[in-house]
């Protein structure tokens, strides 16, 4: 083991980690600046909100609020309150859903791509 | 003399590509029986045959087994999707670690072939991303090079600790004259 790895291989597997942990962790971070919460009501797109925008806003009978660059339900009048327990979403992908209102909210990477479905999970 | 000479490499490399066509089918094969939590995550077990070609063969040699593997691992298992999906990918790993072989001799095996998994990830990402127009993979480089290095190390241990057999077992007396003498971890 000792004469099969270098001292430099060490280095550069340090580094590739390194890269990588930093990468993932701006993406996560900062990465919702420019993100669009696309919310839906009956599966029909019903309010794109910019995530670098910090607001309230009411649909139906939920009420979602975004800050830093996140979005979540803080208030509905649903029994189990499942979608305010799912937190704040921030990452592309991430998504959350009111069922008994029937409304979903889906991060998505930027405005670009508001168009095109995420990949389904 | 010479004839003889070019046929048995001919031979050497048909069998490398055998062997590196199994190891690519098996692969996939253990992909579909251990459902992993990231798409695209593959321990690069070819990529060992592509490395030995380098080291014992030359570039071109390299390039085009690594052509033809995934053609016809393509035609085994999916179809010509498979194929423009992992092409680009093999030919940018075999490139990059001819340079790193060539020009940065502080790295073993386990070093090249680290820097060959993590390209290879890279640029499947990049494929993704013009098949799909979908930005938001450029997410998984950041996973998937954490996951070359580390898959990367992996098989660069295994290539390191069974070279020398396997250029014994196939009757290959010395490693090509244009990897660096100084950079030969485990090879020896």
């Amino acid at each position: 083991m000792k004469n099969i790895v270098k001292k430099a291989d060490i280095i550069l597997f340090i580094l590739l980690i390194a890269a990588a942990a930093a990468g993932i962790v701006l993406m996560s971070g900062a990465g919702a600046a420019g993100s669009v919460a696309v919310v839906r009501m009956d599966g029909v797109v019903t309010r794109q909100v910019d995530l670098g925008v910090d607001q309230t806003f009411r649909v139906g009978d939920v009420q979602l609020q975004v800050q830093d660059g996140a979005i979540a339900f803080i208030a509905s009048d649903c029994p189990n309150k499942e979608c305010i327990h799912a937190g704040w979403l921030k990452s592309p992908g991430s998504s959350a859903a009111c069922l008994p209102n029937r409304v979903s909210v889906t991060v998505e990477g930027s405005g670009a791509q508001q168009e095109v479905d995420t990949v389904a999970e | 003399m010479r004839s003889n000479i070019s046929a048995r490499r001919v031979a050497t490399l048909g069998a490398l590509l055998a062997i590196s066509l199994v190891l690519s089918v098996v692969e996939s094969m253990l992909g579909a029986l251990v459902p992993l939590p990231i798409p695209g995550v593959k321990l690069g077990l070819a990529n060992i045959v592509s490395m030995f070609i380098l080291v014992y063969f030359s570039l071109p040699s390299a390039l085009v087994i690594a052509v033809l593997r995934t053609l016809l691992a393509a035609l085994l298992t999916g179809g010509l999707s498979m194929f423009l999906f992992s092409a680009p990918g093999a030919i940018l790993s075999i490139l990059l670690m001819w340079a790193a072989l060539r020009f940065v001799p502080p790295l073993s095996l386990v070093g090249v072939s680290m820097v060959g998994a993590v390209v290879h990830n890279l640029a499947q990402v990049c494929v993704a991303v013009l098949m799909t127009g979908e930005a938001n993979l450029f997410y998984y480089a950041f996973v998937l090079t954490a996951v070359g290095a580390v898959s990367g190390s992996i098989t660069g241990i295994v290539a390191a600790a069974a070279f020398s057999r396997a250029a014994g077992a196939l009757r290959i007396k010395e490693r090509a004259t244009h990897i660096l003498q100084s950079n030969q971890g485990g090879v020896r």
